[in-house]
């Protein structure tokens, strides 16, 4: 907001500063005369989401006898609030939720969805502190890394929230996730998709 | 921070404005998904955005009313969307969402009617009415429901369809039942060792909106030890529940002896009230290991005393007889 001044000062000092200089110049100087009308933006605030991509690719790594591994990298997701302090209700608070279907195949049985683990990661959390990035869930077929998150995104877990927006507002908070799909060795070959669907809502 | 925020109001308003008239011509432009998206929605009326929050109404059931929402695209690119009623519901950790698509609404998203796609070009809004139609035999209360607009890949193994969307929030008319239950309350003491200390309670319990309406409450955890003489209180917590929703707390209340049974109250205050009490029985070890070693002390003091007198006796005796 208060970045927006001086560019307006500027303009206006500027402007102020041409009109004597044109007045006063000869007639045969090649003086141009710039004016520029800058309104002030009434626009009301946002909360809006931006993400960089729908699709990510999971590649194999790490497989071993037991587990086969894959893992991606979610596009970047940001979270921009560009509403003024008046514009926000008390109490409110945003979050992006995420949860992912079952990976299907044709004529396979399907991956559950609890295969799927992400640990989210906050790229740009603002000077507050009061964004955070959701907490690690691990697919189910390993061990916990934090009592009893090897759960997969079967529920809707955080991507990113703060719990007060009031706190937050004029940001812009990116986040992405690490994308981890476990499955037993024996699991039949296909190529398998699912639908992991993030939702922002305050 | 303030820099930051004009920066992306001058990117939301300038930048969309610059290829549009730039290159007028790119006829198809939904085809592609643009790289980034930028997007919000929210409440409107027919004329554009109104401010509101999200839509909260109560209708009569049988009623068919009509409400807008705005689809305001920032990209620099046209995009189409899809748009997406569900039922909605709290998360466990109070959050609030609506069924992915892959779900089947039974309640309030069932109430929704809205068309299934708009496209928005680079910079605009585009407002979308869409309808309320409340069952004949909706039973009273809230049906809370969400509307979405939302953009989903399609190819690749993890397809990612992103959602921005607000609440829709449904009270059919009738008699509204506030009505709140505490289950499962399970406390552990964590104590000190130092005896002179007091040691830490940690409660758990789920809170259960058993009513037909929405419920903002404060919770309220209490202690209460040496029947009664010493109490303690946790910090109360909030949180929103909406009819049939269920969220799981844990309050740490400082402060507490454990000096024998100690009475743990938790209350739940909203519209309603609701409140479960467990007693809990803890052995003051440290306490009572100070008392013993205290008690050892004073014997081990009264044994030597007597075996001074004791020698102090013979001595004088030693005295008298060898006086005589």
């Amino acid at each position: 907001m208060k970045a927006r001044i001086p560019v307006a000062l500027i303009v206006a000092l500027t402007g102020a500063a041409a009109l004597p200089a044109s007045a006063l110049a000869d007639p045969g100087d090649a003086e141009v005369e710039v004016t520029v009308d800058i309104t002030e933006i009434r626009e009301p605030g946002v909360l809006a989401l931006t993400v960089a991509g729908d699709a990510v690719a999971l590649s194999e790594k790490g497989s071993d006898l037991t587990v086969r591994r894959f893992s991606g990298t979610l596009p970047t997701v940001t979270v921009t609030d560009t509403r003024t302090l008046e514009e926000i209700p008390d109490g409110s608070a945003w979050a992006v939720l995420g949860s992912s279907s079952d990976f299907t195949a044709s004529g396979r049985a399907p991956i559950t969805a609890d295969h799927l683990g992400w640990k989210p990661r906050l790229i740009d959390g603002g000077d507050t502190g009061l964004v955070a990035e959701g907490e690690e869930v691990v697919p189910s077929v390993d061990e916990p890394t934090q009592p009893g998150n090897n759960v997969g995104l079967v529920d809707q877990e955080l991507l990113v929230s703060t719990y007060d927006s009031s706190e937050v507002t004029g940001g812009a908070y990116q986040v992405n996730a690490d994308l981890n799909l476990h499955t037993p060795a024996d699991v039949a070959a296909g190529s398998y998709q699912a639908t992991l669907t993030l939702s922002l809502f305050e | 921070m303030r820099r930051v925020s004009a920066l992306i109001i001058a990117a939301l308003v300038a930048v969309p404005a610059a290829p549009a008239s730039a290159a007028p011509v790119s006829a198809a432009p939904a085809s592609a998904a643009p790289a980034s998206l930028t997007w919000t929605v929210q409440p409107a009326t027919a004329d554009g955005p109104d401010g509101r929050r999200w839509v909260e109404r109560t209708l009569d059931p049988g009623s068919v009313v009509t409400e807008h929402l705005a689809v305001r695209n920032f990209s620099d690119a046209s995009a189409s969307f899809t748009l997406t009623a569900a039922d909605g519901y709290l998360t466990d950790k109070g959050r609030f969402n609506m069924l992915p698509s892959d779900r089947k609404s039974v309640d309030g998203g069932t109430w929704i009617t809205v068309r299934e796609s708009v496209t928005v070009g680079a910079g605009k809004t585009a407002v979308v009415p869409f309808t309320i139609t409340v069952p004949r035999d909706a039973t009273p209360g809230d049906h809370p429901a969400g509307i979405a607009a939302s953009v989903a890949g399609r190819q690749g193994t993890v397809q990612v369809e992103s959602r921005v969307g607000f609440r829709v929030l449904m009270r059919a008319s009738g008699e509204v039942r506030p009505a709140l239950a505490v289950r499962g309350a399970s406390v552990s003491y964590e104590r000190s060792w130092n005896p002179f200390a007091p040691g830490e309670l940690t409660v758990s319990y789920q809170a259960a909106n058993t009513g037909n309406v929405r419920l903002d409450l404060a919770n309220r955890v209490s202690t209460s030890e040496l029947f009664g003489l010493v109490s303690a209180t946790g910090a109360s917590a909030r949180g929103e529940l909406l009819p049939g929703g269920e969220s799981s707390a844990t309050t740490r209340v400082g402060g507490v002896w454990g000096l024998g049974p100690v009475r743990t109250t938790v209350r739940l205050d909203a519209a309603a009230t609701a409140s479960t009490t467990v007693t809990t029985w803890v052995v003051p070890w440290p306490q009572l290991f100070l008392l013993v070693a205290a008690a050892l002390i004073v014997l081990a003091w009264r044994a030597r005393s007597r075996r001074l007198t004791a020698l102090l006796e013979e001595a004088r005796r030693e005295g008298a007889r060898s006086a005589a």
